[in-house]
């Protein structure tokens, strides 16, 4: 964390970074030049990192149990297609204009709301949302919903198209202290939730009719999830764009290192995940400044690698199921 | 202790699979429901863990109605052993033990003592402690079906479940499950294979009570006292098939592929 405050453009010892750190939270903030790319710029960007880094991994860890499938992503649910067909229609059509600096997470979050309700709608069958019935579901109404972002952008303006591109490829460059407390809440919120339901978590991992043996209620569990992974994911769409890989590598990387018990799952996921957006943050700010890397970029280049390296290493678990 | 379904009937997808079955599990005794695929052995036993909901009949928990507790209670007094191999998490062999105590916890429980002494013994009662540091995914079809069975123990129920216990099992890690379960002095209701791996001289070895089901629209399935003698008390004949096997008559012929696809 301090790291990323630290390295930039202007690059700050920890000492200062810390220092001004302090001064904030006492209440006055410095007006020095340290004190205003510390305070103003870097650190609610670091934060948000953290918090989007936070959510991405705890919904993809939630995902993976509900679709029963260890390589299933947050967005798999048809989010993050419903949140850029929201933000294409801002960014190219001037919906929500009134709203100014707030139009473009309005607009994504009543995106991926839709989006949400659409695959809910259409996924629940008789015996509540199934696995099988909910993956298939979200890829073919996020397919639908790209095929009409892709619509908007191919008759939108090139100037805007580029903005929509940037976004669609996500950024935490417009980071500012007022978009911090909503993703925090929402965080809080489904952690709270989720650590209540850790156990039963473990009991829906063994799939549907053990964990009805074990006097889990599963329809209203799934229904649950779904609704608390949905709402995490649009949010994190909502402040920073569609960052691929995340959600569907760290939780990875964490079961790896903790086993595959909920209860240690969730919280090293928030940690781990939020070093990791972090981290990967400060590389899409330095690698090539002074311009910025798309993050969304820096996670796939080291999701994808990692992922495949996983698969190769442990076989048993992706080559033999139903 | 005592489990006893009163003329259940079963639909799924509007087609009825389980019609106006009776039957009873005994105090301490190892019932065993013997059939061919397709005949609704599974989904009988599913509709006591509410997979399925029954379209009409009761399920009678000492006399009480099991299906109207509430899902936690129900799983406290009944434990589910489903055929079950595949997990997409590597959970160790001791987590999947302790998740049998799911049952028993309120939101943000640890885990106690009391907890951890349950699986424990689950553990040394089922011979699978040798396994308890190993991962889940990487054990064998016979060693999985040990730690199921941990499992259900750790869940503390007085009553169990099985669906094909010995389903996929070579003849010696039958005969290891078959003893384990024998063993245990719990309601027992088993859905067994019908295989000719499992015949029903080796369950009565073991001291259950056999249960036949032929089709599910035979009604009644069949029962066959314990311990007697093959032949002596041969069940409904079916002379219609060919290649029955005439030495031991009382086996549900399972060389004939049987129509519907057990769900």
């Amino acid at each position: 964390m301090t790291l990323g405050v630290g390295v930039g453009p202007v690059g700050l010892s920890p000492a200062v970074v810390w220092h001004v750190i302090a001064g904030g939270i006492a209440g006055h903030p410095e007006n020095t030049v340290a004190g205003i790319i510390v305070w103003q710029i870097r650190l609610p960007r670091v934060l948000l990192a953290a918090l989007v880094g936070a959510a991405l991994t705890t919904a993809g860890a939630v995902v993976q149990v509900l679709v029963r499938n260890a390589l299933a992503d947050p967005f798999l649910l048809g989010v993050s297609s419903g949140a850029s067909v929201g933000d294409t229609a801002v960014l190219l059509l001037g919906v929500f204009a009134s709203l100014g600096v707030w139009a473009i997470s309005v607009g994504s979050i009543a995106g991926a709301m839709v989006a949400m309700a659409a695959v809910f709608a259409v996924s629940r069958s008789g015996r509540g949302l199934a696995p099988t019935h909910l993956i298939l579901c979200g890829v073919v109404l996020s397919a639908l919903f790209e095929s009409v972002t892709s619509f908007l952008i191919f008759r939108g303006n090139p100037q805007a198209t580029q903005a929509v591109l940037f976004w669609l490829l996500g950024s935490f460059g417009l980071a500012s202290w007022n978009q911090l407390p909503i993703p925090a809440a929402a965080l809080a919120a489904a952690m709270i939730y989720l650590m209540a339901q850790a156990r039963t978590l473990n009991a829906l991992a063994m799939g549907a009719e053990p964990a009805a043996s074990l006097g889990v209620d599963v329809r209203r569990l799934r229904r649950n999830l779904f609704l608390v992974t949905s709402l995490m994911a649009g949010v994190a769409v909502a402040v920073s764009g569609v960052i691929g890989f995340v959600g569907l590598v760290v939780p990875h990387i964490v079961r790896l290192m903790v086993g595959s018990d909920h209860r240690r799952v969730l919280p090293t996921g928030v940690l781990f995940g939020a070093s990791f957006m972090v981290l990967g943050d400060l590389l899409a700010r330095t690698i090539v400044a002074p311009q910025e890397m798309p993050i969304g970029v820096i996670t796939a280049f080291i999701g994808a690698p990692t992922l495949l390296v996983l698969i190769r290493r442990r076989p048993y678990m992706y080559g033999a199921t139903q | 202790m005592s489990l006893r379904i009163e003329a259940l009937s079963v639909d799924i997808a509007g087609r009825r699979i389980v019609s106006d079955i009776s039957l009873a599990a005994a105090d301490g005794q190892f019932t065993a429901l013997l059939g061919p695929n397709g005949s609704g052995k599974s989904t009988i036993l599913k509709a006591l863990y509410r997979v399925h909901r029954p379209a009409a009949g009761r399920v009678l928990l000492d006399g009480a109605d099991l299906l109207a507790l509430p899902a936690r209670d129900a799983a406290r007094r009944v434990a589910v052993v489903a055929q079950e191999t595949v997990s997409e998490f590597d959970f160790t062999v001791r987590e999947m033990v302790m998740i049998g105590r799911t049952p028993h916890k309120r939101a943000f429980d640890g885990d106690t003592e009391a907890d951890h002494a349950a699986a424990e013994q689950a553990i040394e009662r089922s011979g699978c402690a040798h396994l308890a540091q190993r991962s889940f995914n990487t054990l064998s079809g016979g060693e999985k079906q040990l730690v199921l069975i941990a499992r259900a123990l750790a869940q503390g129920a007085d009553h169990l479940i099985l669906d094909e216990p010995t389903n996929h099992l070579d003849i010696r890690n039958q005969v290891q499950i078959l003893e384990l379960i024998a063993g245990l002095g719990r309601v027992i209701l088993g859905g067994a294979p019908a295989s000719v791996l499992t015949p029903q001289a080796i369950l009565r070895a073991y001291g259950a009570d056999v249960l036949v089901i032929d089709h599910p629209d035979s009604g009644t399935p069949h029962l066959i006292p314990r311990r007697t003698s093959p032949g002596s008390q041969a069940p409904r004949h079916r002379p219609d098939i060919p290649g029955r096997r005439p030495d031991i008559p009382d086996i549900p012929d399972t060389s004939i592929p049987a129509s519907p696809k057990e769900p």
